[in-house]
């Protein structure tokens, strides 16, 4: 295994998640895997470029959407849960867009996450959240898709559509375009710095310490500078970027990830004047960096950085639907709590498992025994 | 001499009874206090708040010593019927050796014991605890079938085990809860197999028979051929499943619900009365409804049929199926479901019966016997413990038996 280089897979999940997917993967670097999932089928046609693709939950919606309704999303995940598994073979990063508010994306996010979990592999969402003007309903089912996605996500990087978009009078197409494109930047930044090995390498396992302490959500910002004072600028742009601009989350970050891409002409000098520039200034603060030589970045230098926003223990599903934080060590904690758990309909007690059935759940459900109203 | 005062207590999911008795000379079974109270803190028969359920089984002997003017005395027998109960047939033996040490030969008493002990070390995970240790029948050189085999000439002997075992920490915190009553447990007797020496006479056990304890919290099951146990265990499921399926599938709250399923509640689903309405009265701020009682009765045909079929399953797997001759005799507060004997009837394709205990005074057997047969059976198990002259049995005999429980069924 220690040969076989780690595969990354970027997965763009339901309408919004895979019409990033269908922008960014034509730019791509060469290597880069991607793949899309969809209910409905015209959503997949319109990504026909990309060779991975699954239509989900056949028998549910037979090829519809799911209508903006979760738990429909959430059974056409668990109904092709035979289609994931083989998706998710042999993956070590899966990287996924989604965007959040949606039917089949809200849905299916959480049950990708919890099997890609199961499968072993790191899981970074990208989630679209939706402009506020969409309503109210729309925003709650994003949030309580996140609440249910932190539960077993590794990491969740939250993208407002208001943030990324630009201001003013903008054609939509622009609009949209900006939208992937700043994506993309991360997606590619992020990709390219696992990948190739840098003199001093970023490698799975700072990603994976990261992302198994940041509380599940953290920011990202990523820039690329030209010219003379290139380092500076770069600075100037990382801070500008839209997803953490006004906000001091670079100040106040627990943690930080910094990936410099650089060409032959890249000095010493230049990387210790980005990571002063980036680096937050708490002293407990825990920092990584990489530092990658391209010859194709020659005359320029590229950063991306992903910021913490908490630091805290990882988090366990409490069997209530809930979260906790693991205590002491995590994978026991998460491992108990995962064979036992409790009941809330009879006073807290320990669940009656039978052969693999959940006995406390009314037998009629169980047996789909439909009820004479 | 007159017959010692035995005090069976059962901490129950629903109620805990307490049973003060004593068996005299022609094993009839005289109730002398009977003490009963609602149970708390108690889920699945295991223990979930201490002290709710310390105080509760404290006013349930407080009620039997009223009631019998009599003190509990020095020992109190408990019935437990959670910690999940299972059975394990194993079988040990030694080979039998005559006088000159060499193998074959005449079977001794002490071969018998010694055969006995051997089968009786069945070894178990740590956070499992024996029950009981119940004797099969005696293998004899590959013969089986064996009811005595003292005096037989052999080579090698065998005896198989029925191990009846719980999960340690369920029936160790009863024993805990005991001693901060306090009283002194002298023995833990299962459920399930209490209920069957409660209500089967020697005919059913010998033609074949099951007994299904339908519990609150649990649902006990033995089954007996030809005399002997040959299956037990417990599913954490019982009368607090029904009423939680009530709950969700009716939206009621639990009292609603338990009340429903008391006055109105059936196994089985009246095919001709489908527009039968049954009315829920008003409560708590919200207007009285009316549902339809086929409803009612699907949902808990759909949870007892499913219960059965459980039982039914673990019978199969045992090669049992054919053997329940006798019948089924269903027990505790679930028999006095309505149609839970012709539902029984149905999927174990038995005959089917609610048990009654027998040769008992003192008691409703008719209106009662069904509820408290576990308590009566546990009076029966510790007077059996009791008649088996412990002076004949060695100090060191008399501490193994202590732990690995009786022999007798």
């Amino acid at each position: 295994m220690a040969d076989s280089p780690k595969r990354i897979l970027v997965l763009g999940l339901g309408g919004a998640g895979c019409n990033t997917v269908a922008r960014i993967a034509p730019g791509a670097p060469d290597g880069m895997e991607f793949a899309v999932m969809d209910c409905d089928v015209q959503t997949l046609q319109t990504c026909a470029h990309i060779e991975n693709r699954t239509a989900s939950g056949k028998a549910v919606t037979d090829g519809m959407s799911a209508g903006g309704d979760l738990d429909t999303g959430r059974r056409c995940a668990e109904n092709s849960a035979g289609q994931i598994e083989t998706l998710l073979s042999g993956i070590d990063l899966l990287m996924v867009i989604v965007g959040l508010g949606g039917g089949f994306g809200s849905g299916a996010a959480p049950v990708i996450a919890r099997m890609a979990r199961n499968a072993g592999a790191a899981t970074l969402f990208f989630t679209i959240i939706p402009f506020s003007f969409e309503g109210t309903v729309t925003q709650g089912k994003a949030h309580s898709a996140l609440r249910r996605l932190r539960t077993y996500a590794d990491a969740i990087v939250q993208m407002p559509n208001a943030l990324i978009q630009p201001d003013g009078d903008k054609l939509l197409a622009d609009s949209l375009d900006r939208s992937s494109r700043t994506l993309a930047e991360g997606v590619v930044g992020l990709w390219r710095m696992l990948a190739q090995t840098g003199i001093y390498n970023l490698d799975f396992s700072s990603l994976q310490t990261m992302l198994n302490y940041c509380d599940a959500t953290c920011r990202f910002t990523c820039a690329t500078a030209k010219g003379k004072n290139r380092a500076g600028a770069l600075v100037e742009a990382l801070h500008a970027h839209p997803l953490i601009a006004g906000t001091a989350v670079l100040e106040k970050a627990p943690g930080v990830l910094i990936g410099i891409t650089g060409g032959d002409d890249l000095k010493l000098s230049e990387i210790q004047q980005i990571i002063e520039g980036v680096a937050p200034s708490g002293e407990t603060c825990w920092i990584k960096t990489g530092v990658t030589m391209d010859p194709s970045f020659t005359g320029g230098l590229s950063a991306i950085v992903l910021a913490a926003e908490a630091w805290k223990e990882p988090l366990v599903d409490d069997g209530h639907g809930g979260l906790k934080p693991a205590s002491g060590e995590d994978k026991q904690a998460e491992l108990a709590g995962v064979l036992k758990p409790r009941s809330r309909a009879f006073g807290g007690s320990e669940r009656t498992i039978w052969k693999g059935e959940d006995l406390d759940v009314p037998a009629y459900i169980r047996r789909k025994i439909k009820l004479p109203r | 001499m007159p017959a010692p005062l035995i005090t069976a207590l059962e901490i129950g999911t629903t109620t805990i009874k307490v049973l003060m008795g004593e068996v005299r000379e022609d094993a009839g079974l005289m109730v002398a206090g009977i003490g009963e109270s609602e149970s708390r803190g108690v889920h699945k028969g295991e223990i979930v708040d201490f002290e709710l359920a310390l105080e509760a089984v404290r006013s349930a002997l407080e009620t039997a010593e009223a009631n019998a003017r009599r003190s509990i005395g020095e020992s109190v027998y408990l019935t437990a019927s959670g910690g999940r109960a299972e059975s394990l047939l194993h079988a040990g033996g030694i080979p039998v050796l005559n006088e000159y040490e060499e193998p074959g030969g005449e079977i001794t008493r002490e071969d018998v014991d010694h055969a006995l002990e051997v089968a009786r070390k069945i070894p178990l995970p740590d956070d499992r605890i024996r029950l009981h240790t119940l004797q099969q029948h005696f293998e004899v050189d590959g013969r089986g079938g064996i009811v005595n085999p003292e005096g037989m000439l052999a080579e090698e002997l065998r005896v198989g085990m029925l191990l009846v075992h719980g999960r340690r920490s369920a029936v160790e915190n009863l024993k805990k809860l005991m001693q901060s009553v306090p009283a002194t447990c002298t023995d833990a007797a299962f459920g399930g197999f209490c209920s069957a020496l409660a209500v089967l006479t020697l005919e059913p056990k010998r033609a074949g028979a099951a007994v299904i304890d339908l519990g609150g919290g649990t649902t006990d099951y033995v089954v007996y051929s030809g005399g002997l146990v040959k299956l037990a265990g417990s599913l954490a499921v019982g009368g607090d499943h029904i009423t939680a399926d009530i709950c969700s599938g009716l939206n009621l709250n639990r009292r609603q619900a338990e009340a429903l399923k008391k006055e109105s509640g059936s196994a089985i689903i009246n095919r001709l009365a489908t527009e039968q309405n049954i009315s829920i009265p008003a409560e708590g701020g919200f207007s009285g409804r009316v549902a339809r009682a086929t409803t009612l009765h699907t949902i808990i045909n759909a949870r007892m049929e499913e219960t059965f079929r459980l039982i039914a399953d673990q019978i199969e797997e045992s090669g049992l199926t054919g053997a329940l001759n006798a019948g089924i005799f269903l027990t505790g507060g679930g028999s006095a479901l309505e149609g839970v004997t012709d539902l029984a009837q149905q999927v174990f394709n038995a005959p089917c019966t609610v048990g009654r205990a027998h040769d008992c005074v003192g008691i409703s057997t008719k209106k009662e016997g069904a509820r408290f047969a576990a308590p009566l059976g546990c009076i029966r198990y510790a007077a059996g413990r009791m008649q088996k002259k412990p002076e004949q049995l060695s100090v060191g005999r008399r501490w193994l038996r202590k732990i690995w429980g009786g022999s007798h069924g």
